[in-house]
Formats: structure tokens, C-alpha cells, sequence
């Protein structure tokens, strides 16, 4: 299978910011909107797997994060984002769950109780 | 004649006779302000009553926009806590044009802790508005008003030097600092105010290699933030009523407790892809990214390492978090 590979570090910053593009530079928002989704869009009908490489940045918030890829996935539905985009992190791996369950859980009906 | 009797008594009220004595033989230029005495142990962290106390004292100074005489003589011991909780109230003073001034402690290990804490040198460095953040002395005061994601490169970078002798970077920790200012900046946007500062203080010891630092957001605090109006589609809305139908009846302490461990999010929060942040930052000390984590925010204290969760008598108008980076925590080659 074909994959496109998108670093973080390389292609957006090495310091991410916060949730949303009001609140400080290098935002969630910012990312989603300028790079992730377009890549997306672009490869939404193809095979393509996209990869997003979380290496090699000063560290991430949890809202960051959830905005990136959880906010994909109120775009575009869980499902179509779970099996077209991943993470990889050898510095964090347990950012590889987290983002697993930003996705998941990012569609879920509000007061749904855990 | 009277009336200034009558005005002496009022100033006396409730003040010791050394108190007494001490206000009795003050400068006259000093006519006026409220004085307001310090503990002797001014401690955020192992004396927070008393210094909660002692800040509620200016505030409620500042709420009435009297000018303050701060009395810091019998302070024998005082933690840097403290100190960036203080430069952050009495900050407000100098932002509302509200006279306010000081006596040094007596105890000359005090005095010079803070002095070269830089505080005065805070409080009078004025806050340039296109910066993210200032630092602003050795022991490293700084502000900020915005997420300045940035930051936590400088101040880690510094911090290996001292714990490991090689620079590192931890995420971890960068996650809590873009987790303390981004809710400062919250609080602020939700509450419209336009230039909310956050506050910190860095101590490096170089002798047991660790690095301790203070993070402050004063003005509201955790509580007071969930107690307050919002609107339907806030992620905190009522969150209070959903927390007690949950699991009844709740002190701040044990709220504390579930909002560090995420018990609250999963379940109360209208928009449940919210209200990450404050777990986040107990995983970071879970994975041992960092240790000694411990919050103070309105009556509730924790001391999240040691799993102590305190109501306190006395509430903090703001949110206050420590913690230390040493040299068992985890980080990681620096790659950046």
C-alpha cells in the first residue's frame, strides 16, 4: 500500500502549539487546516495511507493533538480517518493510543457516559 | 480629635501589640495603607493556610483599591511559591495605578533569597506587549500572556544542563507548560479579560540535580472557573450539577482528585473530546516525566505524587502548580 508521510517537526514546527489558531502560533487548528486536511482531501479516494510522524518536537499538548486528528474526524467521519491516517512515534509511543482514541471518541454523542 | 481616635482604634483592630507598636511607629508617608502582615513561614507549599491568608488579605486590598503596606519582617522562611504568588498579586496593583509598598524581612537568608529571586526587579521591568514572555532574573522569574509554546525549549535546554549535564528535551513537561498557559489563556477569553498574565518561577539546584518550578494563573481558579455562567456549548457547562448527579455530593479536594484522573471528562463534560488537559498533566507524572506534582487551586490542595488531597480552610483566588524535573525523570536526546 502506497503511504505519504507527514512530519511534524519537519513540515509544521518543532515546538506545536495549542488547540486552536486564537490562542497561540503553530496551532492544532492551524496544522489540520494547512496541511493535514489538504493531504487528506488529496488522497481520500486512493489507497494512500497517511502517515504523521510525531517525532522530534519539544512535546505536545493533549488538545493539540485532539484537534488535529480528532478534528479530522468530526470533519470527516471516524471511520474514514481511522483507516486512512496513523501516527508513528518512537520518542512518545503512547501518543500512538492516545491519538487512536482522539479519533475514536471524537464522534461520540455529547453526555455519553463512559 | 474624635474621629481620628476613633480611626486609630479601627487601624488597630485585630493587630497584636508588637503589630500595634510596629504600625504606631511607621513613616508617616505610609498614613493610609493598610498594613497587611506575612506569616513567618510565607510557603505556599508546606504553609498554605496561613499564605493563602495572607494573599486573600491584599486581594481583598486590591478588590477595595486600597494602598497596601506589605510587612514581611518576621518572614524567617519563604519558598519561591510564595514569592512568584505575591509578584503576581501585587503586579495587579501596578497595572490599576493602585499604591502599594514593602518592608524586608528581618532574617538576612530571607531577604536575600528574595532579592535575588529578582522580585523587585519583576515588579518594576515593565511588560512589553509583543512579547510571548520576559524573563526577567536568575532564578528565573518570568510572565507571559499568550502560549508560548517556545518557552519550554529555553527552560528545559537549561534545566538538563543542570540535572544531566547534557541538554535534553521533555516532552512531558513541555506538555504541562502548553496545558498551564493555554487554560490561563482560556479563563481569561471565557472571563473577557484581555491581559491575563501567567506566572512562573524556575529554581535550578545543583547540588541534588533537580530543577523545582511554579507555575500560577491568579485571578479564578479551577472551581470558581467550573462554578461560573457558560453558555450550552462550553465544554465545562454545568458541570458542577452533572458532577454531583454522577457522584453526589463532592468537596474541591476530591473534584481535584477526578479531574486529575480524568474521571470527570469521561463522563460530565459536554464536549467529551475536552477537558483533556488536566489529566494530561498527571500522566506526565505518571510516566515519570516528572515528579513531585502538586496543585493548589481554590480550597483544594494536592499533593498528586503522594496521592494527598486536602480541602483547605482558606481559598486560593487562582491555580498554582509545581513541579520538579530531576535526574530518575525521563527525557530524551536533544534532536530539535
Amino acid at each position: 500500500m502506497e503511504s505519504v508521510k507527514i512530519s511534524i517537526a519537519d513540515n509544521f514546527s518543532k515546538a506545536p502549539g495549542p488547540r486552536f489558531i486564537i490562542q497561540g502560533p503553530f496551532s492544532g487548528e492551524l496544522f489540520r487546516n494547512t496541511i493535514l486536511e489538504p493531504t487528506f482531501k488529496q488522497h481520500q479516494d486512493s489507497d494512500t495511507l497517511i502517515i504523521v510522524d510525531l517525532d522530534r518536537t519539544l512535546g505536545y499538548s493533549t488538545s493539540f493533538l485532539e484537534e488535529v486528528f480528532g478534528g479530522l474526524a468530526r470533519l470527516y467521519g471516524t471511520e474514514e480517518v481511522a483507516k486512512k491516517v496513523s501516527v508513528t512515534s518512537e520518542e512518545e509511543p503512547y501518543l500512538i493510543e492516545d491519538v487512536t482514541g482522539y479519533i475514536r471518541d471524537a464522534n461520540t454523542p455529547k453526555h455519553e457516559n463512559r | 480629635m474624635m474621629k481620628r481616635i476613633r480611626l486609630e482604634r479601627q487601624r488597630m483592630q485585630g493587630k497584636s501589640r508588637v503589630e500595634q507598636r510596629i504600625i504606631r511607629s511607621e513613616n508617616d508617608k505610609f498614613r493610609g495603607y493598610q498594613y497587611i502582615f506575612a506569616p513567618k513561614s510565607l510557603c505556599l507549599i508546606s504553609n498554605p493556610e496561613a499564605t493563602i491568608d495572607f494573599i486573600n488579605q491584599i486581594d481583598s486590598a486590591f478588590n477595595q483599591r486600597k494602598a497596601v503596606l506589605i510587612k514581611l519582617e518576621a518572614v524567617s522562611v519563604i519558598d519561591y511559591a510564595a514569592i512568584v504568588v505575591l509578584l503576581s498579586v501585587m503586579f495587579r496593583f501596578k497595572s490599576q495605578n493602585i499604591a502599594f509598598n514593602g518592608t524586608m524581612p528581618i532574617d538576612n537568608e530571607t531577604k536575600e533569597k528574595l532579592v535575588g529571586s529578582s522580585f523587585f526587579k519583576s515588579m518594576y521591568t515593565p511588560f512589553k506587549k509583543d512579547q510571548a514572555y520576559q524573563i526577567r532574573g536568575e532564578n528565573i522569574l518570568l510572565c507571559g500572556n499568550t502560549v508560548a509554546q517556545e518557552l519550554g525549549g529555553d527552560l528545559i535546554h537549561a534545566a538538563a544542563r543542570t540535572i544531566w549535564g547534557v541538554p535534553k528535551k521533555s516532552p512531558g513537561m513541555q506538555r504541562i507548560l502548553l496545558e498551564l498557559m493555554q487554560n490561563t489563556f482560556e479563563h481569561a477569553h471565557d472571563s473577557g479579560i484581555e491581559n491575563e498574565f501567567w506566572w512562573m518561577t524556575v529554581n535550578h539546584d545543583r547540588t541534588h540535580k533537580k530543577v523545582s518550578f511554579g507555575f500560577v494563573d491568579y485571578g479564578q481558579g479551577i472551581f470558581q472557573s467550573l462554578a461560573s455562567e457558560k453558555s450550552q456549548d462550553h465544554k465545562w457547562y454545568n458541570v458542577i450539577g452533572k458532577i454531583q448527579a454522577k457522584f453526589g455530593e463532592q468537596n474541591s479536594a476530591e473534584l481535584l482528585q477526578k479531574l486529575l484522573n480524568g474521571d470527570v471528562h469521561r463522563t460530565v463534560t459536554g464536549q467529551h473530546f475536552r477537558g483533556k488537559g488536566i489529566p494530561g498533566i498527571k500522566e506526565v507524572m505518571d510516566r515519570n516525566q516528572v515528579s513531585s506534582l502538586m496543585l493548589i487551586s481554590n480550597d483544594a490542595f494536592a499533593d498528586v505524587q503522594k496521592e494527598h488531597y486536602k480541602k483547605l480552610k482558606s481559598s486560593f483566588n487562582g491555580t498554582f502548580v509545581y513541579w520538579e524535573l530531576c535526574y530518575s525523570n525521563e527525557a530524551h536526546v536533544w534532536n530539535l
